[in-house]
């Protein structure tokens, strides 16, 4: 008999660290201050926007003055891309296929507008195609937007490398980091990169709150008009509540990340193996070798994942696959099909991620129950008459 | 969210029996059973989780996406995103787990594929049927056993009567309603493990229990098409799908072989239709049969239509394996008629039934299903293959 319910999708979204939700609540009660005003009430909340965007910059390498913050990653990547398009002559544009919607469909919409847009291709693995980006190198590519860590596989990609490779050849480089940021080591100034997308709901901050973050020398405009907030780059009266937790959420990621990240290393380990040990016709996807150590993609053979994920969800485990659609039954990974799986073949995939406060007993135990369900549920597809 | 957030709510695996008898409720059940409810957006499906969930059961709500609607035309027919997001506030509402499951491959295989098939073929389908067969009481019904369901429970005015060793299906208290027609094709050992809280009742009832629950499906209009075409002319969509080369012309001919005219394809034509023909005649002209292969669409009077009997394929048995011998039943040959006498026969195969009607029958539609009742009990159906005159 259980009473409790193990999280398995922090990708999606993770639980509020106290320390986030200890600061918004302080904000909430103490900082009523719109951050724009003149007098003591805004220069408080100033304050607390100022201080976060400290934190960010510190968090991931960067300049303080570099950091816009925004209402989250999907904003962010809006803004990079159109901005770019907007700022440059002949903007030719790569993207990655394995980038997260908030990419990808900017993208497409940029090429149906008649902007120039490749997408650079995946292995089996999920690993980009090294090859095929120097041979587009000569084309006179812009900018190249790719994530550090994919949300579905957890493949962590060499942004460091990729930065160089592209600066030689003279493109910028926008990287997305949401699913990086507290789990992997990530430093924005060391890498080069020029343009990063943040979110900081993935690791205990609050939804709704995210940043762009732009090296020296470069600029970004506002998506909209409206105001001068964040010196004019968003406009719009700061969601300093938000803002807050942001902050703590950066700070966090200051203090914890390198035992954050050792401990989900540890976890992933047990998990895996568990699994491994537990059930049958288990295939792990992604790229093992440079991948996050919150992530698990899992197919298990002769299991659907939908499936898989409602008998999960009642049994009191919550995790998730694909994307779901408008109205609410799911898809198949974009990510999973681009790495070449079919149709039937992706929608086997199962995404199992967790975080700092995720229990290495209970992954253990999640483990062996996922694979008991996965049994039986095969199991009755192969009874069906 | 906490990671480890406690759950006293439906979506909870298992339940304490002492937290089931607490919740205050006429509760019968002290073991909570697990039912997943199809849930299609429309009042019966909301009135039928509300009554499950009521009655103590752990009542899981299911809606099945079977295919997608263009974004300008998607309020008009079921399990479009509006229906869904209808099913999924009255799960929230009734506190119970709530899923979409995307069968939109198996519907577009088995109802849609199978719709257009058959016009193609100069016969007129009952996709509902299709839909029931191969949808809700095949994969939904199995999906539902994989989350540890004890029953599948749907909408449909109909009857389980459990009474008996074997469990029967009988036709819903409101006869207007009554939808056993479609059911036919149940396989016979899934009846236990099915449920119809709504045979007992009948539209008005269920409108106002609705109401009583307060749910927001309460006075949503029924829908009577069908549902993937989308409001539309079903004829249209047919034409449609069928490419040019697909459709079958031909000629318009009497009984008595004299040809009236042509026209462009032979899914345009339903047996008993009248109106449409194109052609003007002394008399009114019924279509009488249609021939796939040459195209012709035989058209005749009021008389020509009348058949004394029909042959049945692919027939179901659901109160019996077979018939032990000729079979005095009443037949219902469309869904809105009224059964009428006949003698049911089967030969050595009993998926195959010769029927002979008391009195000659109207318009013996090939595509259709012909359900044998008696009394309140269905015994089981087939697919009408041709009238027998």
């Amino acid at each position: 008999m259980r009473s409790q319910r193990t999280y398995l999708d922090w990708n999606a979204t993770a639980p509020v660290l106290e320390s986030v939700r200890d600061a918004m609540v302080e904000v909430l009660d103490e900082v009523p201050g719109n951050a724009s005003s003149v007098h003591q009430h805004g220069q408080k909340a100033r304050a607390v926007v100022e201080r976060a965007r400290r934190s960010i910059a510190a968090a991931v390498g960067a300049q303080p003055q570099g950091v816009v913050i925004t209402g989250g990653a999907t904003e962010s990547n809006n803004q990079v891309l159109r901005h770019h398009v907007r700022t440059t002559d002949n903007p030719r544009i790569v993207s990655t296929a394995v980038e997260h919607p908030s990419v990808i469909e900017v993208v497409e919409q940029l090429d149906q507008q008649g902007v120039n847009t490749e997408i650079w291709p995946v292995d089996r693995r999920g690993r980009l195609d090294m090859q095929w980006l120097s041979r587009r190198l000569d084309d006179e590519v812009t900018l190249v937007s790719v994530m550090w860590a994919n949300n579905e596989t957890g493949n962590v990609h060499d942004i460091p490398g990729i930065v160089e490779q592209l600066h030689e050849a003279g493109a910028l480089v926008h990287v997305d980091a949401t699913q990086a940021l507290g789990r992997i080591d990530i430093d924005f100034d060391e890498a080069g990169v020029d343009y990063m997308t943040l979110s900081f709901h993935k690791m205990g901050g609050p939804k709704g709150v995210g940043a762009t973050v732009v090296r020296e020398g470069l600029k970004v405009s506002a998506l909209y008009a409206g105001g001068h907030q964040e010196r004019g780059r968003r406009p719009g009266t700061e969601n300093v509540v938000a803002v807050a937790g942001a902050d703590a959420a950066a700070e966090a990621v200051v203090q914890r990340r390198e035992q954050w990240s050792e401990m989900l290393r540890e976890h992933r380990r047990a998990f895996v193996d568990a699994l491994h040990q537990e059930s049958s016709g288990l295939e792990l996807r992604g790229d093992r070798d440079a991948q996050l150590p919150n992530t698990v993609n899992a197919a298990f053979e002769g299991v659907d994942g939908e499936d898989l994920l409602m008998a999960l969800d009642l049994e009191g485990i919550s995790a998730s696959s694909g994307s779901a659609c408008t109205a609410g039954s799911l898809e198949p990974s974009h990510v999973i099909l681009a790495m070449g799986y079919d149709e039937a073949d992706a929608r086997r995939s199962v995404r199992f991620s967790f975080g700092p406060t995720t229990k290495r007993e209970e992954l253990v135990e999640a483990a062996r129950r996922i694979a008991e369900v996965a049994d039986r549920l095969r199991q009755m597809d192969a009874q069906w008459r | 969210m906490t990671e480890t957030e406690t759950t006293t709510d439906a979506a909870c695996a298992v339940r304490p029996r002492e937290a089931v008898l607490e919740t205050g409720d006429e509760i019968a059940k002290a073991v909570r059973d697990r039912v997943v409810v199809a849930m299609s957006g429309g009042v019966d499906s909301s009135v039928t989780a509300a009554l499950l969930a009521r009655q103590g059961y752990d009542a899981v709500g299911i809606s099945m996406r079977l295919y997608s609607t263009p974004q300008e035309s998607y309020d008009k027919s079921c399990c479009s995103p509006d229906d869904l997001f209808d099913a999924r506030s009255v799960a929230d509402s009734l506190g119970i787990p709530f899923y979409v499951a995307n069968y939109e491959d198996e519907f577009q295989k088995r109802v849609i594929s199978y719709f257009v098939e058959e016009y193609r073929r100069g016969r007129t389908p009952n996709p509902c049927v299709a839909c029931n067969d191969h949808l809700k009481f095949d994969i939904l019904l199995k999906r539902s056993l994989a989350l540890g369901a004890k029953y599948l429970a749907t909408g449909h005015y109909a009857r389980i009567d459990r009474s008996g060793e074997t469990p029967k299906l009988l036709r819903g208290v409101d006869r207007n309603k009554d939808q056993t027609y479609f059911l036919f094709g149940l396989p016979r050992e899934a009846l236990g493990r099915i449920l119809f809280p709504l045979g007992d009742l009948d539209k008005e009832e269920v409108r106002e229990i609705a109401n009583g629950f307060d749910l927001e499906t309460a006075n949503k209009p029924e829908s009577h098409e069908i549902c993937f075409v989308g409001g539309g002319d079903y004829k249209e969509y047919v034409a449609e799908v069928l490419a040019d080369e697909q459709q079958t012309p031909g000629k318009i001919v009497t009984v008595d072989g004299e040809v009236l005219g042509t026209h462009d394809g032979i899914h345009n034509f339903t047996v008993g239709q009248r109106r449409g023909l194109g052609i003007s005649y002394h008399e009114k002209l019924y279509v009488q049969a249609i021939r796939p292969d040459d195209g012709t669409v035989v058209v005749g009077s009021k008389e020509d239509l009348m058949s004394r009997g029909l042959v049945a394929q692919r027939c179901n048995w659901l109160s019996f394996q077979r018939p032990a011998g000729p079979l005095e039943c009443s037949v219902k040959i469309r869904y809105r008629s009224t059964p009428v006498p006949a003698l049911v026969t089967v030969g050595d195969d009993p998926t195959t039934a010769f029927v002979e009607f008391e009195t000659p029958q109207r318009a013996v539609t090939p595509g259709q299903a012909a359900v044998f009742y008696r009394g309140e009990e269905v015994l089981g159906g087939g697919w009408i293959e041709e009238p027998r005159s």
